[in-house]
């Protein structure tokens, strides 16, 4: 992928290829987090079409304890989209219940109190 | 020559079989082998115990394989395996022992004519969707494929809150419900 001189010239191409193996070395790290990022966005994307959003949809998966990554999440969502609309139904039927998106905090279905609180 | 040099300048590809070979059935690769060796020379002496000793049962056992044996004088052993796909692999036996030799020809009749590169994956799949890839309309009501627009509800605003109307309608509900 080096053109002119860059690509027959010892001398000259051994400093760019010195170059791409340092970006090489560098680029592993950040490939971690752009796709991350990029996950996210996806995610997020999927999440608002469905009518939750994604921050949402993290706490209620941890709270019922599904442990799907957002690897195999943002597949879901391209590849398996009913499956994702599962999911964000499950989201949507739980936020209200943990007093996500409102003002007036945790639900208290299946709290029992006695008058004390 | 380090693994990472190997990897950088000798390619990458991805996950493939020739012809979507282990999806159905199985057929060996392997097309024909050449051994090339010395009659004399001391370098090909496991080629030669080889050839004594292993040979013969390695062609009966593998009958769509091709052997070839060149015997050629002051020349070095070695290996030149063809595949089905027009690839080829090239070993050299110099100095070799017998047990080597039948490793290396194993090595040889289980590889697919691909070269050696970097697998950049590890999976590979024709079919990634089960239930349909994603579509603008796939979350969508089918009732709009008939629809006759104007629609009054789609051209409505969103609701993010709820509404003063909406709050005063649900007391009004509540008291009903209460008997007042």
């Amino acid at each position: 992928h080096f053109f002119g001189r860059k690509q027959n010239c010892y001398s000259i191409a051994i400093k760019y290829v010195h170059r791409a193996l340092r970006y090489g070395v560098r680029a592993r790290k950040i490939k971690k987090y752009e796709n991350r990022k990029l996950w996210d966005t996806r995610l997020t994307a999927g999440c608002l079409e469905l009518g939750t959003n994604y921050t949402n949809m993290k706490s209620v998966m941890d709270d019922v304890g599904i442990a799907i990554d957002r690897k195999t999440l943002q597949n879901m969502a391209i590849w398996e989209p009913r499956s994702f609309r599962a999911l964000a139904s499950l989201t949507k039927a739980k936020e209200e219940e943990k007093g996500l998106n409102c003002l007036g905090g945790p639900s208290s279905v299946g709290v029992v109190t006695r008058g004390m609180l | 020559m380090t693994t990472q040099t190997w990897n950088r300048f000798w390619g990458s590809t991805f996950v493939k079989a020739p012809l979507r070979n282990g999806v159905g059935r199985y057929v060996q690769q392997l097309q024909r082998i050449t051994f090339k060796f010395c009659k004399t020379h001391g370098c090909s002496q496991g080629m030669r115990e080889y050839i004594e000793k292993e040979l013969i049962e390695f062609a009966r056992v593998n009958p769509g394989v091709v052997v070839y044996l060149k015997p050629r004088r002051h020349r070095s052993p070695c290996l030149k395996a063809e595949y089905l796909n027009g690839g080829e692999e090239y070993i050299s036996c110099h100095r070799m022992t017998n047990e080597d030799i039948v490793k290396w020809v194993e090595y040889l009749r289980t590889r697919s004519g691909y070269p050696v590169e970097r697998l950049r994956k590890y999976q590979h799949t024709d079919h990634p969707s089960i239930q349909g890839a994603w579509t603008p309309w796939i979350h969508r009501d089918p009732l709009v494929n008939i629809a006759e627009y104007p629609i009054e509800e789609l051209s409505a605003a969103f609701k993010t809150e709820k509404t003063a109307t909406d709050e005063v309608l649900e007391l009004f509900e509540k008291q009903k419900l209460s008997g007042i």
